[in-house]
């Protein structure tokens, strides 16, 4: 397994990590504890999505090693590829979520700010999962790979 | 200049254009007094947007070569983090502004209007300094 499968499977678990918890925490405060679905969100749902964070860190983990090719064409391929699916996927999603409320609510309606950055961050999470899942889906899901 | 160069600087032009005409009428509109005017500069941003898909179209990415291919991943990565840091920091400046507030659902629309000419424009810059902003380069 390659620094870019690495990569990608390091930060698809992180990503799979904080959104099985937050979605777990949001159910039991909403259903089990009572809370009103906008606190079980705002305030705990989305708070396990910090660990999200953590996918920042992954180049750090897997350094480059010197003296060594990390990068092939074929990798540059896979990467282009990756990030091309990953973008086009976020932008649909990106404009969906701007053009929904303008039909519901008119082009006079308003939403709160605290939308913006749900957008934001739903965006980004979006750009890595995809790119994390088709780096891997490219290179087979196998574990043992070719080294580059 | 290669067509790839001549590519990037066409796009940073339009986008630089989008992003004036975006930025005009969102401030245009910012005490809420709903001017036709800005409205319909607005409207007229599809212009760029459109212009950007045309250039795609006429200018495609099949003649390039491995190194203007390597060049245009780095730029797309770099653009994609241009429009994230744009975007938070819009989302910082609105929290700040009014924490408790509503934001008019058309001005969200043009923010993403406004994003995608962040891309464009982050992305060509990316592009244009990986090439050393020559003029006169290798020719694909």
């Amino acid at each position: 397994m390659n620094r870019t499968q690495k990569i990608a499977r390091f930060n698809l678990v992180v990503i799979l990590i904080s959104l099985i918890l937050s979605l777990t925490a949001i159910f039991i405060l909403y259903f089990a504890v009572g809370l009103p679905l906008q606190r079980a969100l705002v305030g705990f749902g989305i708070g396990f999505i910090g660990i999200f964070g953590l996918t920042a860190f992954s180049p750090l983990l897997y350094k480059k090693e010197s003296g060594k090719v990390s990068f092939d064409e074929r990798d540059l391929l896979i990467q282009r590829r990756a990030s091309l699916r990953a973008y086009t996927i976020f932008w649909f999603l990106f404009v969906l979520a701007a053009i929904v409320p303008f039909f519901i609510l008119g082009p006079k309606g308003t939403i709160s700010v605290k939308y913006l950055p749900a957008m934001v961050f739903g965006g980004m999470i979006t750009v890595l999962l995809i790119q994390s899942i088709v780096t891997l889906e490219e290179y087979g899901w196998k574990s043992e790979g070719e080294q580059s | 200049m290669n067509r790839a160069q001549k590519r990037t600087w066409l796009s940073l032009v339009i986008s630089l254009a989008g992003l004036c005409l975006g930025a005009l009428a969102m401030l245009g509109n910012a005490n809420n007094d709903h001017r036709p005017s800005f409205s319909w500069l607005g409207l007229a941003l599809t212009i760029p947007l459109i212009s950007m898909v045309i250039l795609s179209w006429r200018i495609p990415g099949k003649e390039y070569d491995e190194r203007d291919r390597k060049i245009e991943n780095k730029a797309l990565v770099l653009g994609i983090f241009g429009v994230f840091a744009f975007l938070g920091g819009i989302c910082v400046l609105l929290c700040i502004i009014k924490p408790m507030g509503f934001i008019e659902v058309r001005r969200i629309l043009l923010l993403v209007y406004l994003a995608a000419f962040v891309w464009f424009l982050t992305s060509s810059v990316a592009a244009l300094i990986q090439y050393n902003w020559t003029i006169k380069g290798e020719r694909s």
